[in-house]
């Protein structure tokens, strides 16, 4: 297992956490700290309003815990260089994103990490531009 | 006859007068993406709001959480409407294509294109592929018994360089949000301005929707000319319903 959060309060990858549209950013996610988890992608729907993936993460004692994430709208994260064929089963990733706010295996996406060291921007300032950020 | 002649007269006066309006008219055509900073356009647009409006700030960069409402004094119906809702089925499939109406739309953070001609301002949204049509042709809204739709109906004229669109008739949608739906009869004033160096579009957005909340509650919106382009947006209702075996 290789997972661990950290609480990064006012951390620079936080410029933008908003997420209005199809539903409230703020009501499922907490938008002042980012986790960090590592596993592999078992699945990716990449269709609006919002991307989802599936992973696999492996704990401590050798169980299997499974994580989704959600992206951007692909319409947005398309600007940005995303595209259908992003995520495959079996890719190892890290991802940074913003945890769920009722501690479920849940998570929005601010950054992915793949084990060769390419990188994927979601929701955040890690991103070309703050604006168009919000869904 | 007299009565005729001076009305005929003031009819006309009145058409050259709106001829000459759209004639002059700024042209707002393009692609216009979010802008998070509403600048000193914006803020000029702002300053212009009912002094007695409740400002909402949740849009550009901002999003209010639940239980926060800017200070709108809900009715007991909305007030009814949050209790009874779960957050949690904003997740569901059966929740996430359900289209939002002008209300909120106006405020996501997706691009859309101006078309502009004298009698006709089309909005081609590309948050789920709305198309909002705003009449310049000095007709007036349709009965109130007309059907409603998420768009509404929009009439607009200018006012100097800024156009003022006022619009009815909006099926009920999500107001802000956090757990309640404007009414059917919500009423919508908006103000569009664009900077004089064409790059930046403004707006104020003023709602009034007593069965919801008292008085006025207003937005601001700032847009910059963006790409050529907008994409499709083809919600997809599985969304939630991930097969893990897709990505094999």
């Amino acid at each position: 297992m290789r997972m661990f959060h950290s609480l990064l309060a006012g951390c620079a990858l936080l410029i933008s956490n908003v997420a209005l549209a199809h539903h409230s950013f703020a009501v499922h996610f907490v938008d002042n700290a980012t986790a960090t988890v590592s596993g592999t992608v078992t699945g990716f729907r990449f269709s609006n309003p919002h991307g989802i993936l599936s992973f696999d993460v492996k704990k401590a004692d050798g169980s299997v815990e499974q994580w989704r994430a959600e992206t951007n709208s692909p319409n947005v994260l398309r600007r940005r260089g995303w595209s259908k064929d992003s995520l495959k089963a079996g890719d190892n990733i890290t991802i940074i994103g913003f945890p769920s706010r009722d501690g479920t295996p849940y998570m929005r996406v601010s950054k992915i990490t793949f084990a060769d060291g390419r990188e994927l921007i979601g929701q955040g300032a890690a991103a070309p531009t703050a604006e168009n950020d919000k869904d | 006859m007299k009565i005729l002649k001076r009305s005929i007269v003031s009819a006309a006066l009145l058409l050259a007068a709106n001829v000459y309006a759209a004639d002059s008219a700024p042209n707002f055509e393009g692609f216009w993406t979010v802008q998070f900073a509403p600048g000193a356009e914006g803020e000029a647009l702002r300053s212009k709001l009912p002094s007695d409006a409740v400002f909402i700030n949740d849009a550009g960069a901002g999003e209010l959480g639940e239980g926060e409402f800017s200070g709108l004094v809900l009715s007991d119906e909305a007030k009814a409407q949050i209790a009874n809702y779960d957050f949690k089925d904003e997740l569901s499939s059966e929740f996430a294509c359900t289209q939002p109406s002008v209300v909120l739309y106006m405020q996501a953070p997706f691009p859309f294109e101006i078309l502009q001609d004298q009698k006709l301002i089309v909005m081609r949204m590309e948050y789920f592929d709305m198309v909002r049509v705003i009449f310049m042709d000095g007709r007036a809204h349709p009965p109130a018994d007309a059907p409603h739709s998420k768009n509404g109906h929009s009439v607009g004229h200018w006012e100097g360089d800024e156009l003022v669109v006022d619009t009815t008739h909006i099926a009920s949608g999500t107001f802000m949000n956090n757990g309640f739906s404007h009414s059917d009869d919500i009423h919508l004033s908006e103000r569009f301005r664009m900077s004089k160096d064409g790059t930046t579009l403004v707006a104020t957005q003023v709602s009034e929707d007593p069965a919801i909340f008292q008085g006025k509650a207003a937005r601001l919106m700032a847009w910059r000319k963006g790409d050529d382009y907008i994409y499709p947006y083809e919600c997809d209702s599985s969304f939630g319903d991930l097969d893990t075996t897709a990505a094999e």
